[in-house]
């Protein structure tokens, strides 16, 4: 379980000066508050620049917030540190991987990383590869790769330790409608009994995913969170049928 | 410490496989060092054949037979100089000075007036230069022997032209000669060492971000220090593996010498070639921890690069400081990295007695060294991205 309260991060921002270097304050994430389950997928909503890059970032211990608390299965996220970064797989919006390594290599390097052996780590790439339909490629160099052979490789790196709680920043980025499907079927799996009731936080901007997969949906605006709840929940809460329409009201309600 | 050797087996595999990397490796290791040995012998073996080759150019000897007398008996050939001689000189189709005598330099003489030659020679012709000197003894040998007739005839011993008897005693040891050349060689290791593993420390730091690897390799639950250490592990083996093949190298490089004074000393046992290893060492290791820091600020290669070079271009001109001084080499000296290494590699390479204080303070200065870059390393990793 991932709860996140009352998040906030601002950035300097250099704008201009040769000689002298000014900078403006940029405030990333405002206060982004929310509480995603076991057995959920959480979907993070919000148009380009809402925030949602950022709160995941901290959310995976890469970024320092200055201000608010996050707790992963109870235990205090701390920037730079490693205790929670065991339990959690991340695909981060930077998913470069090492091209000159073959795929089953960045995935079981990763592996190996989190203390699995390279046996156990070879064997989950094989289990990895059969749902994400990567099979083929493998044993290939990256180098070369599709954007959506790099995604799918990315992303079996970002589980190959099979962590309870999964973050995927905009994951169907690249991918086409075939494997954009089955990887929410894969989700699906991952959220249920069988696949352990993971913990899924997923961050998108494309309402079809949000509809389709999310249990929970956080509405990010502005650095803010706007709404929270279920689909069905949010539609009401907007007085909407359609969902797009539901989320330009709630996340820009002096545009609706 | 586990992680930092699969950290380390995993950045050796990717350097192994980066073309711009091996590359590097291969052209220094295989190349450099035979490369300079055989260009420094031929430049040797140029200088020495013309020293041997007795032959000059004259302009002029008609004008000047007791001079060609002379010459002729030392066993020197005389050649008609060309017509264009000051043009050939400088296009380079003259190798050798040109000797140009006066036309009244035969009436001068008798006339016991001082007749005048004179060498010509471009600057710019290197060749031509070096042919100046045995010219020059050639033409005070001919005025040593005029003199000595002129003054037995007048019944005064030649000797009252030696006043003081010079003598010369070489107190340097056979192994001494050849300084320059070794210091070439020194200068050589030195330049492969900061250039070899320079891709490498570039992919594994600058590159990580460029490539957006970074991020993701930063949510291991890896600490920031076994991520330095495996990555300073793989570059430094790699640094050091060219070194350690550079300076073998030496040996069949040798074989390429055709100079035979030159193959005499540049004969270097395995012991002292093993002692150069064990110097350069403590200082590859600190090199590449240097520029592993100064990369991990860099967001891509080129400006990682950009940084580098400036370490690459520093390098060997730190170690030329030593031209500088006088006379023996200050104690600071052995404290300060390429200064040191430069100097002990000098003493190993002419049999000079190496002391262990020697030997141990370059060691503590690159430790420390290295153990600074590294924390700095260890604390930028997870911040650049912060």
């Amino acid at each position: 379980m991932i709860q996140v309260e009352n998040l906030s991060r601002q950035f300097r921002r250099p704008t201009s000066g040769f000689w002298k270097r000014q900078t403006e304050i940029v405030n990333a994430v405002r206060d982004v508050s929310f509480c995603a389950e076991d057995g959920q997928i959480t979907g993070l909503l919000g148009a380009n620049g809402a925030g949602k890059t950022t709160t995941l970032r901290m959310v995976a211990a890469l970024l320092k917030p200055d201000g608010g608390q996050i707790r992963v299965d109870g235990v205090e996220v701390q920037a730079g540190l490693q205790i929670t970064q065991a339990q959690m797989g991340v695909l981060s919006d930077a998913r470069g991987l090492y091209p000159r390594l073959t795929a089953r290599e960045n995935i079981v390097y990763y592996g190996v990383l989190h203390g699995m052996s390279r046996e156990q780590a070879n064997q989950r790439v094989d289990f990895l590869a059969e749902v994400l339909e990567l099979k083929t490629v493998i044993d290939r160099r990256c180098d070369g790769f599709s954007q959506g052979e790099k995604m799918k490789t990315a992303l079996a790196r970002a589980l190959v330790h099979d962590p309870r709680n999964i973050i995927l920043d905009e994951p169907t980025n690249g991918l086409d409608v075939v494997a954009t499907r089955a990887l929410r079927d894969f989700l699906r799996w991952l959220r249920s009994d069988a696949g352990g009731k993971k913990c899924i936080i997923f961050s998108t901007h494309i309402m079809q995913e949000v509809e389709r997969l999310c249990d929970h949906v956080v509405i990010v605006a502005q650095g803010a969170t706007a709404a929270q709840g279920s689909v069905q929940q949010l539609l009401l809460q907007a007085r909407e049928t359609d969902f797009e329409n539901a989320f330009v009201r709630l996340a820009f309600p002096e545009a609706a | 410490m586990k992680a930092a050797f699969v950290i380390a087996y995993k950045e050796l595999l990717d350097a192994l496989r980066d073309r711009r990397t091996m590359l590097m490796v291969f052209t220094v290791t295989l190349f450099g060092m035979p490369f300079m040995m055989v260009v420094l012998s031929e430049s040797a073996n140029r200088y020495e054949t013309q020293i041997e080759k007795k032959q000059i150019w004259v302009a002029g000897m008609d004008k000047a037979p007791v001079l060609q007398n002379y010459i002729e008996r030392q066993g020197y050939q005389i050649k008609e100089a060309p017509a264009d001689y000051e043009s050939q000189l400088q296009t380079k189709l003259l190798i050798d000075p040109v000797l140009v005598i006066d036309a009244d330099f035969q009436e001068k003489l008798a006339e016991g007036d001082r007749p005048t030659v004179t060498i010509v020679m471009d600057v710019a012709n290197q060749d031509s230069q070096s042919g100046v000197a045995p010219l020059k003894r050639l033409m005070q040998g001919f005025g040593m022997e005029l003199a000595s007739l002129n003054l037995a005839m007048r019944g005064v011993s030649p000797d009252i032209l030696n006043v003081v008897n010079v003598r010369e005693r070489h107190l340097s040891r056979t192994a001494d000669s050849g300084a320059q050349l070794k210091g070439a060689l020194t200068m050589m290791l030195m330049l492969t060492m900061v250039s070899a593993g320079l891709y490498a420390a570039i992919d594994t730091s600058a590159g990580e971000r460029e490539r957006g690897s970074l991020e993701p390799l930063m949510m291991n639950p890896v600490s920031s220090w076994s991520f330095t250490i495996g990555k300073w592990m793989a570059v430094g083996t790699l640094t050091m593996l060219v070194v350690v093949f550079s300076v073998l190298s030496i040996f069949p490089a040798s074989f390429l010498i055709r100079n035979e004074t030159m193959r005499i000393m540049l004969q270097f046992s395995s012991t002292e070639l093993f002692l150069l290893i064990l110097v350069l060492l403590p200082l590859g290791l600190a090199v590449t921890a240097v520029q592993i820091a100064i990369a991990i600020n860099g967001k891509s290669h080129k400006e990682a690069q950009a940084r580098c070079t400036l370490l690459v271009v520093a390098a060997p001109l730190i170690s030329m400081v030593s031209i500088f001084k006088q006379g023996a080499d200050p104690v600071w000296f052995k404290w300060v990295p390429l200064l040191s290494q430069n100097m002990l590699m000098g003493k190993i390479l002419n049999n000079e007695p190496v002391g262990s204080i020697d030997m141990l303070a370059p060691v503590l200065s690159c430790t420390l060294i290295t153990a600074l870059a590294l924390w700095y390393v260890s604390g930028k990793m997870r911040k650049v991205l912060m």
